[in-house]
């Protein structure tokens, strides 16, 4: 068999937990004191149990609600359907989020877990903003060197580091009680959290060094979608008015906003 | 500032070092204890941002270096992944990292990632996809690195040699250095049941730049090589078969998980040194 037989038909075996292992097995010989079965489980088993491990410490409060039982059978469908394909294991795990959604989706007798797919977007944002690159800070110079017939044309640019979300469940609360291990079972089954009146608006940035979480009002939750989805500056006013200037000074002050490019032009930064 | 203050330079690798783990940056940075040299796992510092490029650059202030990785896949059929390489190729210069080394297998195909060491058959082919790869890769980067043997967990029937023979084969081809594993050929002699005095005995040591000790784990029916206990004694007497012929060779103490305190690590890396202390006075006391 050429190597690149023996390396795909090996690789299927791994991230393909129910595949049929025959063909791969006839290359095997008995080593020792592991049989060509023994061989391919130790392989298989090492791999779900790093990539499980991974989901672990991205979704600590999924894996505490769901319980460890259910959250490792979530894993390993997962990992089914969503095999790794990025050599950096921070990046395994980014589409549990819509997987849940979509398992929540088909399994009517979850009802009782709706909010999970928001809590799972919490978790990896948490997680990806942590590893993500650095911004400059803004660059107050330049905005100042902008002609006065630009200035209604400015995109302001998101950073790197701020991820916006919204929930109609009371995520925040769910999130916070469920982070750690809870001592007990008791512990668990005593929570209970109100549906908040309207929806809850925040957004998860890295402050430094350190992650941290804002909620924010509906206003402000609005500008910062509309600066990410590239309105300009005239537009913001337009839309925004007396609100604006303010948010404005307070995002660009919190880091939340990197920079600036004028229209359809490239970045001026 | 994550640094108190700047107390020493980085000199050569020499000695016993040990590999870092995130749980020890914190008191590595502000104890700056007496360890010769970091090995550090290139995979975890490629973060674009935040605190992890700081701590890298911080660490390799005070100490010497070394980059392990498991990313380069030098087995693989795929092409390689010059993105990546380039990403460790700039840390290397930056930081003024001594050497890379890599695993004798393969992580990846078709675009799809085990994150597991995966192992190869040792025939022709093997050696000779494998040593073009590590040319490439030697010459992208400007410098020899390191194979690492692994823990095998499998036979392949299509096997021409045993992992020894393949092993400095593949280092005279690719003319690449050696990371020799003892806990690793220790770990295959348990499962595989190959027969780890000839194997030590087989290296070409004049290409074995660097050793890894660490420890395993029993599990049902094999030994698992999980980096979560203490050398082994068997292990420690391997060592010590090996140091007799690398008497100064860089040596590593691995430790990868339920990770002890550092001062833990610290005292199997001093067990490390006085065995090879022991060999060397050895060899002096029958020399004269």
């Amino acid at each position: 068999m050429p190597l690149a037989d023996v390396e795909q038909t090996f690789m299927q075996c791994l991230i393909k937990p129910y595949h049929d292992v025959d063909m791969f097995m006839s290359k095997l010989v008995v080593a020792g004191s592991l049989s060509p079965e023994k061989q391919i489980s130790i392989y298989r088993s090492n791999i779900n149990g790093a990539h499980e491990s991974v989901l672990v410490q991205i979704y600590p409060a999924c894996k505490t609600i769901l319980g460890e039982g259910y959250f490792n059978q979530l894993c390993l469908l997962y990992r089914i359907q969503f095999p790794s394909k990025h050599a950096d294991l921070n990046k395994y795990g980014k589409h549990f989020p819509v997987f849940i959604k979509v398992f929540l989706e088909k399994h009517n007798e979850l009802q009782v877990f709706s909010y999970l797919h928001d809590l799972a977007l919490l978790e990896w944002y948490w997680h990806a903003i942590y590893y993500s690159s650095n911004d400059l800070p803004f660059d107050f110079s330049l905005l100042a060197n902008v002609a006065k017939d630009q200035q209604q044309k400015l995109v302001f640019h998101l950073s790197n580091t701020v991820s916006l979300q919204s929930s109609c469940y009371p995520v925040l609360a769910i999130w916070d009680a469920n982070r750690a291990e809870l001592s007990s079972e008791k512990q668990k089954s005593e929570q209970s959290f109100e549906m908040p009146d309207e929806e809850i608006c925040f957004c998860i940035f890295r402050d430094n060094y350190e992650m941290a979480l804002k909620e924010l009002s509906a206003t402000q939750f609005e500008i910062l979608q509309a600066i990410n989805a590239g309105q300009t500056l005239g537009e913001l006013s337009d839309r925004f008015g007396g609100d604006l200037q303010s948010a404005l000074n307070y995002y660009i002050q919190q880091g939340w906003i990197s920079g600036f490019s004028v229209d359809e032009m490239s970045n001026v930064r | 500032m994550l640094l108190q203050e700047k107390q020493k330079a980085p000199g050569p690798i020499s000695g016993t070092g040990i590999g870092l783990r995130s749980s020890h940056v914190g008191e590595i940075l502000m104890k700056q204890p007496d360890i010769p040299w970091l090995e550090l796992l290139a995979d975890n510092h490629m973060a674009a941002g935040g605190l992890i490029p700081e701590q890298l650059a911080a660490v390799c202030e005070i100490y010497p270096v070394t980059f392990h990785s498991v990313g380069l896949s030098l087995g693989s059929i795929d092409p390689l992944d010059f993105k990546y390489l380039g990403k460790l190729k700039k840390l290397m210069r930056q930081h003024h990292v001594a050497w890379l080394s890599e695993h004798l297998c393969f992580t990846s195909v078709d675009g799809f990632h085990s994150h597991d060491l995966l192992p190869m058959p040792y025939s022709q082919e093997s050696l000779q996809h494998m040593a073009q790869r590590i040319t490439h890769v030697q010459d992208f980067l400007g410098e020899r690195i390191l194979v690492e043997n692994v823990s095998n967990y499998m036979k392949f029937a299509e096997s021409e040699m045993d992992e020894a023979e393949f092993i400095t084969a593949l280092a005279i081809q690719a003319d690449c250095d050696l990371l020799i594993d003892v806990n690793n050929i220790y770990v295959n002699h348990l499962n595989l049941g190959i027969d780890p005095v000839r194997y030590i005995k087989q290296l070409p040591f004049e290409r074995v730049r660097e050793v890894h000790l660490a420890g395993y784990e029993q599990k049902d029916g094999f030994v698992l090589d999980a980096h979560n206990n203490p050398v082994s004694d068997p292990v420690w007497d391997l060592y010590g078969q090996l140091i007799q012929h690398l008497p100064n060779v860089p040596v590593l103490i691995e430790w990868d998980n339920d990770i002890p305190p550092l001062s833990r690590l610290m005292e199997e890396a001093h067990k490390a040194d006085v065995i090879k202390q022991q060999y060397r006075q050895g060899i002096s006391y029958a020399i004269s």
